[in-house]
C-alpha cells in the first residue's frame, strides 16, 4: 500500500530534478521576426537553433509587450533580430539592446535592403555600418541567374574570412546572397568581414546609374562579425533570404548559365550563427601562477615580491571550447608582457601540447610596481586579457657580493692602519 | 520614319526582355594628366590589354573616358548602370573604384588620384591593373577589360622615398603579435686582472713595514712597559684594543651590527676602564720622568 | 733664479737641521703618519689604474687611511705640548675604534 505511493513519489522528485537540471543547462534565445511568415520560410535555421540546445522564444518585431528584461535580470540570453522595415516594438530599443549586449550578451541581426533606420542605427552603435535603405548589392559579372537574372542583385559570394575559429574547413560552395552592404569602419578594432563582395560587385540603387563608387569590390561587406571588448559577438548579416529554406536548398546557376552545384548558406549560416552565440572559438585562460626559478628565493611560487635579476618562470593553462568541449588550446603566438607602464619584457609563452603555457624570465633590474599582462587578441578567438602585479625591489644591503678580490688592496689597507695603531700605540707610550 | 519605329520595336522587345544586346564601348582612352591639365600620356583602348600606362604620381590625375551604347538601341543616349574603373594593387589584390560621371559632350569619364586611391586601400604603392568594368541589367554581356599596368606613387617623405604601406585596417595591425622585448641587463663593471690586485694588496700593506722598521730604527722599543702592579692594567689596556680589534674582524666575516653592538660595548666598557688607569699611571710616571 | 733656487736649499737645510732635535716620540707619530697618506696616496693611484670597481671599498680604505692621519696629527700636537700627550691617548684609541668600525662596516 505504502510502496506504490512512496515510488510515484520518488519518480515525480526525480523527474522534476532531471527537468530542473536540463532547464538550467539550456540557453534562452529571442527571435524577433519582422514578419510572422518568416517562421515558415525560415524554419530550417529556427530549428536549428533549438536543436543546438537552445529554449528559443519567437515573437514578431513589433510586439508591444516586448521586453528583454524584467528589472534588473536579462529574461534571454541571445538576441536574433530578423529585421527590415519594421521597429522595435514594446520596451525594446536600441539603447535597451545596447545594454543587452554590454552585459555580455550576443546578438545576431539580420536585414535586407528595406532596412529601418532604427535597426541601421542599432548595427551602426554594435560597430558595423549598414549601406543607406533601399541600397541592393549588385554584380553583373557574378550575379544568380535563377534568382537574380532581372535586377542582378542576387550574388553568389565566396570570399569569406581565413578563420579556422568562424570556419573551420573553409567554405565548401558559394553562399546565395540577396540583400543590403555592410561596411566596416577602417579603424575598427572589434569587427570584421565575415563574408565580402567579389572584385565585380557594387552597392547601389537597382537600375539607376550609380555615380559613385563609395561601396565596392572586397571592402564592402555581406556579413560582418564583430567581437567586442566584453568578449560579447555580433553578427550582422545584410540578406534576410539568405537564412531561408529556399536559399539553403538552392542550387546555383551563374550568370553564364553554368551550373556551380548546391550552395552552401546552410552550412555558412550555421557556423556564423554558432561563432555569434560563443559556442566556437572561445578561448579560457586559467590557472595563472609564477615561480621563482633562481634569485631571491628560489622555488616561491606566486611569491608577493621579486628582486631584481631573477629567473621566474610564468604559465597559465589556456583551453579552446568550441561546440561544448574544450580541448587545449595550440596557439604558438601567445605573449606575455612585464610592464611597469611601458613592458620592460615581452616572451613568447610555449605550450607543452596539453594547454600549459609558459615562459623563463630574467626580471628586469628596474624597481617598482610591475604587471604580467597577458594580453591575446587574434581574428575569431574571444580575447584573453589576464593581469597579475607584482612588485620588484632592488638588492638588499646585504645581499650584495663581499669579498672581492679586487678590493684586497683596500682590506689590506684597512688591516694595516690597525696593526699600525697597535705598533705605534705601544712604541709612543712605552718608548724609553 | 521606319527608323524610328525600329528603334521604338527594339526598346520595347528591350524592355519585355526578348531581346539579348550588348553593350559596345567606343572611343576608350587612357590619359595621365599634370595637375595643370596637360597630357603627360594618352593611349587608345580598343580591347582588354595589358599596357604600360606610365606613372599616376601623386600630382597626377589618370583619366579614363568612353562612349557607351547598347546594340538594341542604336544611336540613343545610353548611360550604363555601372561603370567603374578599378585599380588592383598587384602585391595585396586590394582594389580602388572610381565611378563614371558623364561630361557635357556625353562622354562617360573616370578620375582617379593617389590621395584617392589612398582613401580606399592605404599607402599601397607599386604596380597597379586598371580596368573597366561595365554593367546593366538590359545588358546580356558586362564589359570587364584590363587597361593595363599603372605605377602609383603617392606623396613621397622628406627623403624622397615612398612611405611605408602599413595594414590599411586597425584590426590587422592590433591582431598580431608583437616584437618580443628583451631587458638589456646592466652589464658587470670592468675589473682588474687579478695578479694587479695582488700585487697592490702588497704595495698596500708595505708602508706599514716600512714604518715599523724605521720606527725600531729609530730606536723605538717596549722597554718602558711597567712591571709589577702596573702590568696588569696596562696589559688589560692593550689586550682589550686587540680584542676590539678582533671583534671588527669578526664582524666582518660574520656578525651583524646588531650582534657586534652589544659585544662592543662590553669589550670597550672593560677596555676604557683598563686604559683610564693605565693611562693615569702614565701621565703620573711620565711627569715624575720630566 | 740662482737666489731662490738658494732659498729652497737653506730651506730644507734649516727644516732637516730643525727636525733632528724633535724628540723620539713625535718623530714616531710623523713617521705613522706619512705612513697613513702613503697608504692613501697608494689606494688613490690603484683606484685610478684599474677603475673604482668596489666604490665602497675604495672609500672604505681611503678614508681608513686619511682619518688615521689625521688623528695622528692630532695626538702629536697633544704630545707636543707639556704632559707629553699620554692622557690624550685614550682619546685617540677611542676615535681611531670609532673609525675603524666605520670602515669595517662600509668596506662590505
Amino acid at each position: 500500500m505504502v510502496r506504490p505511493v512512496a515510488l510515484l513519489l520518488a519518480a515525480t522528485v526525480l523527474c522534476t530534478a532531471a527537468a530542473s537540471v536540463a532547464g538550467a543547462e539550456k540557453q534562452s534565445v529571442l527571435v524577433l521576426l519582422d514578419d510572422p511568415a518568416l517562421e515558415q520560410s525560415h524554419s530550417t535555421f529556427l530549428k536549428s537553433l533549438s536543436a543546438r540546445g537552445y529554449a528559443v522564444t519567437i515573437k514578431p518585431i513589433t510586439h508591444k509587450a516586448l521586453q528583454l528584461k524584467s528589472w534588473d535580470d536579462w529574461l534571454y540570453d541571445k538576441l536574433v533580430i530578423l529585421g527590415s522595415s519594421n521597429e522595435l516594438g514594446g520596451a525594446v530599443d536600441v539603447a535597451q539592446v545596447v545594454e543587452f549586449v554590454d552585459a555580455g550578451h550576443d546578438v545576431l541581426l539580420a536585414v535586407d535592403s528595406g532596412v529601418s533606420e532604427e535597426l541601421r542605427e542599432l548595427s551602426q552603435e554594435l560597430g558595423v555600418d549598414v549601406d543607406v535603405r533601399g541600397h541592393a548589392v549588385i554584380d553583373h559579372l557574378g550575379f544568380e541567374s535563377q534568382l537574380g537574372g532581372e535586377d542582378h542583385a542576387a550574388l553568389l559570394a565566396d570570399s569569406v574570412v581565413q578563420s579556422a575559429a568562424v570556419l573551420p574547413g573553409g567554405l565548401q560552395g558559394p553562399v546565395l546572397f540577396r540583400g543590403i552592404a555592410l561596411s566596416v569602419p577602417a579603424d575598427s578594432e572589434t569587427a570584421f568581414l565575415a563574408l565580402s563582395g567579389s572584385p565585380t560587385a557594387y552597392s547601389g540603387k537597382p537600375g539607376v546609374a550609380q555615380t559613385d563608387a563609395k561601396l565596392a569590390g572586397g571592402s564592402m561587406g555581406l556579413v560582418a562579425l564583430a567581437q567586442l571588448r566584453n568578449n560579447a559577438r555580433i553578427a550582422v548579416a545584410g540578406s534576410l533570404d539568405m537564412f531561408s529554406d529556399a536559399a539553403f536548398q538552392a542550387h546555383a546557376t551563374s550568370h553564364s548559365g553554368q551550373g556551380l552545384g548546391q550552395v552552401a548558406n546552410e552550412a555558412f549560416c550555421a557556423a556564423i550563427s554558432k561563432w555569434a552565440f560563443s559556442e566556437r572559438g572561445v578561448l579560457r585562460a586559467t590557472g595563472l601562477s609564477h615561480r621563482v626559478v633562481s634569485g631571491a628565493e628560489p622555488g616561491a611560487v606566486n611569491p608577493e615580491l621579486y628582486r631584481i635579476n631573477d629567473e621566474v618562470e610564468f604559465s597559465v593553462h589556456i583551453q579552446e571550447c568550441n561546440e561544448g568541449s574544450c580541448r587545449p588550446f595550440k596557439g604558438d603566438d601567445v605573449q606575455v608582457e612585464l610592464q611597469m607602464l611601458d613592458p620592460y619584457v615581452r616572451s613568447w609563452l610555449r605550450h607543452d601540447g596539453s594547454g600549459r603555457f609558459s615562459a623563463l624570465v630574467k626580471v628586469p633590474d628596474a624597481y617598482g610596481v610591475f604587471k604580467w599582462v597577458v594580453d591575446y587578441r587574434r581574428l575569431g578567438y574571444s580575447y584573453i586579457e589576464l593581469t597579475e602585479t607584482v612588485p620588484i625591489r632592488p638588492f638588499k644591503h646585504h645581499e650584495y657580493e663581499r669579498f672581492i678580490l679586487q678590493a684586497y688592496p683596500y682590506y689590506a689597507s684597512v688591516a694595516s692602519m690597525m696593526a699600525g695603531f697597535m705598533a705605534v700605540g705601544a712604541f709612543f707610550l712605552y718608548t724609553r | 520614319m521606319t527608323r524610328a519605329l525600329a528603334a521604338y520595336l527594339a526598346v520595347a522587345l528591350l524592355i519585355a526582355g526578348a531581346v539579348a544586346s550588348d553593350i559596345t564601348l567606343a572611343d576608350v582612352s587612357v590619359s595621365l594628366m599634370e595637375a595643370s591639365g596637360s597630357i603627360v600620356a594618352s593611349t587608345s583602348v580598343t580591347g582588354p590589354s595589358t599596357a604600360n600606362l606610365g606613372t599616376l604620381d601623386h600630382t597626377r590625375t589618370l583619366k579614363v573616358s568612353l562612349t557607351t551604347s547598347l546594340s538594341a538601341a542604336p544611336g540613343e543616349d545610353f548611360r550604363p548602370q555601372q561603370v567603374f574603373l578599378r585599380l588592383t594593387c598587384r602585391s595585396s589584390q586590394d582594389a580602388a573604384y572610381f565611378a563614371a560621371v558623364k561630361a557635357k559632350d556625353g562622354t562617360l569619364y573616370a578620375t582617379a588620384k593617389s590621395a584617392d586611391i589612398q582613401k580606399q586601400v592605404g599607402l599601397q604603392s607599386g604596380a597597379y591593373t586598371a580596368a573597366i568594368i561595365v554593367g546593366d541589367t538590359r545588358a546580356a554581356q558586362p564589359l570587364l577589360w584590363t587597361l593595363g599596368e599603372v605605377q602609383v606613387l603617392h606623396a613621397p617623405l622628406d627623403d624622397g622615398s615612398q612611405p611605408a604601406a602599413a595594414p590599411y585596417r586597425a584590426i590587422d595591425r592590433t591582431h598580431k603579435p608583437l616584437l618580443e622585448i628583451v631587458h638589456m641587463h646592466r652589464l658587470p663593471e670592468r675589473r682588474a686582472p687579478a695578479v694587479v690586485s695582488v700585487l697592490f694588496t702588497l704595495v698596500a700593506a708595505a708602508p706599514v713595514a716600512i714604518y715599523v722598521a724605521v720606527a725600531l730604527q729609530m730606536g723605538a722599543n717596549l722597554k718602558g712597559f711597567p712591571s709589577g702592579g702596573g702590568f696588569l692594567a696596562a696589559a688589560g689596556f692593550h689586550l682589550g684594543l686587540l680584542s676590539i680589534l678582533g671583534l671588527y674582524l669578526l664582524f666582518w666575516l660574520r656578525l651583524t651590527m646588531v650582534q657586534t653592538l652589544p659585544m662592543l660595548a662590553v669589550l670597550s666598557a672593560v677596555t676604557a676602564a683598563f686604559g683610564s688607569t693605565t693611562l693615569k699611571q702614565a701621565t703620573g710616571r711620565g711627569s715624575k720622568l720630566e | 733664479m740662482n737666489q731662490q733656487f738658494e732659498s729652497v736649499k737653506e730651506i730644507v737645510a734649516e727644516f732637516s737641521k730643525s727636525y733632528h732635535k724633535t724628540p723620539q716620540r713625535l718623530k714616531l707619530l710623523d713617521a705613522f703618519s706619512i705612513c697613513a697618506l702613503a697608504t692613501a696616496v697608494l689606494q688613490f693611484v690603484y683606484a685610478k689604474l684599474v677603475g673604482t670597481f668596489p666604490f665602497n671599498a675604495f672609500l672604505a680604505g681611503f678614508f681608513c687611511c686619511v682619518g688615521t692621519f689625521v688623528l695622528t696629527l692630532a695626538l702629536r700636537m697633544k704630545a707636543s705640548e707639556a704632559g707629553g700627550g699620554v692622557a690624550e691617548f685614550g682619546g685617540y684609541a677611542l676615535a681611531m675604534c670609532t673609525l675603524f668600525l666605520a670602515s669595517v662596516n662600509y668596506i662590505g
